[in-house]
Order: structure tokens, then C-alpha cells, then sequence
């Protein structure tokens, strides 16, 4: 434990430095991590939340919660996982208050396909914009898993700890999403096969 | 490997996240199957679109960063919950076995006296509580003993509060357990007066604990141990009238020097006063110590 941590400082790891002058009540150390991560931690909130204010208020909670546990990280995880751990409990806190509805995986098995696409059929180019516009269709902790993989670059065990669950639910939220996207896809014509 | 061992890889393969091994046995097996490469296609597709979404997120608001650092002013913990704070993170970083070896020498000793009977049973705790805290606290600095010394130098915390957090905690430790031994004879045994045993071995031990202190900083905790353990043996032995002091006979009264000795270990009061000093001596030294060491910015 202490040896993850002293190899992570004696390699120069900048976040640490942040993560310590936070615990010694150093406020430039937050705004410091919060200019490095700020836009990630709260892609991942509106992610989970859904809704641009919870999510903000989501991440100040996060902050606040990262800046007095500080003391306590100890270097297991990686500076980014435990901050996106913190957010991903402070968003669905969040939702759970305001009583937005809540990221529900059966829920969603059906896909909308109003939304998804114009009629017409889309170009090989547009395949990703109809590809985003099936994203946003997608249950939010969908959303989020997909989010952790592909914009924070996380591994799969590194997912299940921000998520707090076993590396099988992962797996089978990003299966699901997976199979959600290919039958919106389907629904508006661009079959699975025509991405390849 | 197989497709469906392979597609629960393929996302964080197309993301770029796997180790090297499994990265090139993932590449390996899409390059001759193709179901697997329609997969890690629309995989690739996913990854650019979730990219292209998030990246056009707008950024959220100044107040955010503002808001939460207004809270962490109002919600500062306050003095006493961030020593808290400080005694806690040190718990990891004292040697481990230091608490069940104390422990368990309380224990045996603790056994010993129930054994031996009232008559000299308290001797028994009151021999071993100060030699308990003196090999603790001989071990709660220095490198020798903290593989995380060097980190926790590179924290803001000053040296100064980790040593004080440790003595703190190690002396707490040592001073409860002593205390448990006391209250589990008087249980099982009439011992006599509760307030003469406790203050019989509190005194040498807060003492003892100080010297060690300052002499693990000076010559490293086993030097230490041994200097301060020999000292409070040899009291014990002249009370025990095991050694006799003998010296210049004739011209100091033997009896009258081996009671000044006594006396001073008999007196909780000068025994206390010399420990604030020796704690004193020893923050000021590892302050010393430890000044020319680099600080936080200037590590890696």
C-alpha cells in the first residue's frame, strides 16, 4: 500500500502532488486537479445524470468529497479512478434526490427510434453521427460505461471500481449497450453489418 | 482464443486499454476471424462516437470549482478532526508487528502475575509496561523502520506532526494496553490501592518512552531500545536489591544513594517534566534532521 504510493511519487506523479496539498488543505492543489480533470469528471456526471445542473452539482459535491478524503487515498488506484469513483457515487446520489429517473438497464432494452435518424439513409460518413444519436438513447449507466472505456480510457477492472461493481456487470452493460446500438441501428436501417 | 472469450476485450482493445500481451493475441485473432473484426468495427465506431459526444460537452460551469471550494472553507474539519485525520493515516505506516508484539508481551506478563500472586504480581506490570512503550516508540521513526518515511517527508505534513502523530499513537497504545494489564489484575487479584500501581509504572514509562525518543534519533531504534531498556532494568535491580551500589564506600552513604535513585523513579511529577523536555529536544531535532530533505515540489 504505502509502496504504490511511494513508487507513484518517486515517479513524479503530479496528481499525488495535488491529492497531498489537498489533505494539507492546499486550495491551489484542487484547482490544480480540477483544471486537469474537471472536464472529464463532469462528462462523466452528465453521463449519469443526464441533466446538465445535477451533473454540476453532482461534480461539487465531488470535489468537496475529493478534497476531504484526501487524507485518507492511499494509492491503490490511479488518482483519476478514485476521482471518477467518487463522481460516479455523487451522480446517482444526485439523481436519487431529485428523483430523476433513475439509470434503469431492463427499462431501456427499447430503443426509441423517432429520434434517431432522418429518414433517409445515412452516408458512411454519417454512420457515427447516427451512432451518437443512439448513444444519448442509451441508459445512462450504458452511457457512462461507454463513457469510461472510450473517453477516459480506463481498463476493465479500473471501470468496475469507479462503478463499485464486479467486472461482470460492467461487461454486461457494455454488451448490452452494444446490442441496444445495433438494433437502433437496425430500426433505422443502417444494419450492424454496414459499419464493418 | 476464442470469439467469445475475445468479446468482452474487443471495446477496451479498440479503446486502446489493454496490456501488451493481450493486445497482441486480441490483434492476432481479429486478423483471421472475421465475425470478430465486424465486432471490434462497430466497436471502433462506438469509441469514435462516444469521443466525438463527450469531447462536445460543454465545459461545466466557474461556479463548480468556486462553489466547492466556498464548502471545503465552511466545512474545514477544524483542528481536532484533522489531528484525527493525521493520527489515523499514520496507523499503516507504523511496523505492524509492533502492535501484537506489544500485546502480547502485556499479555504474558499480565499471565505471569496472575501466576505469581498478589503479593509480587503487580511488580510484574509495572516492570514490563515502561520496556513495552520504550520498544515502541524507539520504532516509530527513521527509515530503518518506515519504508514510507521518505513520502511522508515529501507530504506538507512537517516532520514534526508525523513524529508527534506516531508518539501519540504508539504512546496512546502502550499506555492502554498497560492500563487494561492493571484493571485485569485488580480484577482477579486484590492488588492494593488501583492509583499507586498505575502511577507505579506511568511515570518510568512516560520517561523511558521521551529517552527513547530522542535516542532513536540520534543512534536508530535498536540502539535506543537497549540504551533505555538497560536503564529501567538497572532500577529495577537496585530495588530488587539485586545490585548493590557500591561505590566510594564510606563517603556516600550506599543506602543513600541508591534511594536518591529510587526516589527519582518514584516521582511521577520530575519524571513527567523530564519527558515534555526530552519530547521537546526530540521535535526540535528531527526538525533539524530533516530540514535539508527535498519538499514536495521538488520530488521526481
Amino acid at each position: 500500500m504505502e509502496t504504490a504510493l511511494a513508487d507513484a511519487v518517486a515517479g513524479g506523479n503530479p496528481d499525488l502532488e495535488y491529492v497531498r496539498g489537498m489533505a494539507a488543505g492546499d486550495e491551489s492543489a484542487l484547482r490544480g486537479l480540477y483544471a486537469a480533470y474537471g472536464r472529464r469528471l463532469y462528462a462523466y456526471a452528465l453521463r449519469l445524470a443526464g441533466d446538465a445542473a445535477v451533473a454540476e452539482e453532482a461534480l461539487q459535491d465531488s470535489l468537496l468529497a475529493a478534497w476531504n478524503g484526501a487524507g485518507r487515498f492511499r494509492g491503490d488506484a490511479g488518482v483519476l479512478t478514485w476521482l471518477l469513483g467518487i463522481v460516479h457515487h455523487q451522480a446517482l446520489n444526485a439523481v436519487r434526490r431529485k428523483r430523476l429517473p433513475a439509470a434503469d438497464l431492463e427499462a431501456a432494452a427499447e430503443v426509441k427510434d423517432e429520434a434517431s435518424l432522418p429518414a433517409e439513409r445515412a452516408e458512411a460518413a454519417d454512420r457515427r453521427r447516427a451512432l451518437a444519436a443512439c448513444l444519448r438513447q442509451l441508459p445512462r449507466e450504458q452511457q457512462a460505461a461507454l463513457t469510461l472505456v472510450f473517453f477516459e480510457g480506463l481498463t476493465l477492472a479500473e471501470v468496475a471500481q469507479v462503478c463499485g461493481c464486479p467486472v461482470g456487470t460492467v461487461k454486461s452493460r457494455l454488451s448490452a449497450a452494444k446490442t441496444h446500438l445495433r438494433r437502433a441501428l437496425a430500426a433505422v436501417g443502417l444494419e450492424a453489418e454496414d459499419l464493418v | 482464443m476464442k470469439c467469445d472469450e475475445l468479446a468482452d476485450l474487443l471495446p477496451f482493445y479498440a479503446a486502446g486499454a489493454l496490456d501488451a500481451e493481450r493486445h497482441r493475441a486480441v490483434a492476432d485473432h481479429v486478423a483471421g476471424c472475421a465475425a470478430c473484426r465486424a465486432e471490434l468495427a462497430l466497436w471502433t465506431d462506438v469509441g469514435a462516437a462516444v469521443l466525438a459526444t463527450d469531447e462536445a460537452l460543454p465545459a461545466p460551469s466557474p461556479a463548480v470549482l468556486s462553489g466547492a471550494l466556498r464548502l471545503a472553507r465552511q466545512t474545514d474539519p477544524g483542528l481536532l478532526a484533522r489531528a484525527w485525520q493525521l493520527l489515523v493515516a499514520q496507523v499503516p505506516l507504523v511496523r505492524r508487528e509492533l502492535w501484537t508484539s506489544s500485546a502480547l508481551v502485556l499479555i504474558i506478563g499480565w499471565v505471569a502475575a496472575v501466576v505469581v500472586g498478589a503479593d509480587r504480581g503487580p511488580a510484574f506490570v509495572e516492570l514490563l509496561a515502561p520496556l513495552v512503550a520504550v520498544s515502541g516508540v524507539a520504532m516509530i521513526y527513521g527509515p530503518e523502520n518506515d519504508p514510507a518515511l521518505e513520502l511522508a517527508l515529501a507530504t506538507p505534513t512537517s516532520p514534526r506532526q508525523v513524529l508527534l502523530a506516531r508518539l501519540v499513537l504508539v504512546f496512546g497504545y502502550d499506555l492502554a494496553l498497560a492500563l487494561a494489564a492493571t484493571l485485569g489484575l485488580a480484577a482477579v487479584m486484590p492488588t492494593g490501592p488501583l492509583q499507586a500501581i498505575i502511577l507505579g509504572w506511568l511515570g518510568p514509562m512516560t520517561f523511558l518512552s521521551s529517552l527513547a525518543l530522542v535516542l532513536s534519533l540520534r543512534i536508530g531504534a535498536s540502539g535506543a531500545a537497549a540504551i533505555v531498556s538497560a536503564l529501567w532494568l538497572s532500577r529495577c535491580l537496585v530495588r530488587g536489591g539485586i545490585v548493590v551500589i557500591r561505590l566510594a564506600p564510606g563517603w556516600i552513604e550506599m543506602d543513600a544513594l541508591a534511594g536518591a535513585y529510587e526516589g527519582l523513579w518514584a516521582n511521577p511529577a520530575a519524571l513527567f517534566a523530564l519527558a515534555l523536555a526530552l519530547v521537546a529536544v526530540g521535535l526540535w531535532l528531527v526538525s533539524r534532521q530533516e530540514h535539508y530533505l527535498p519538499r514536495g515540489g521538488e520530488i521526481g
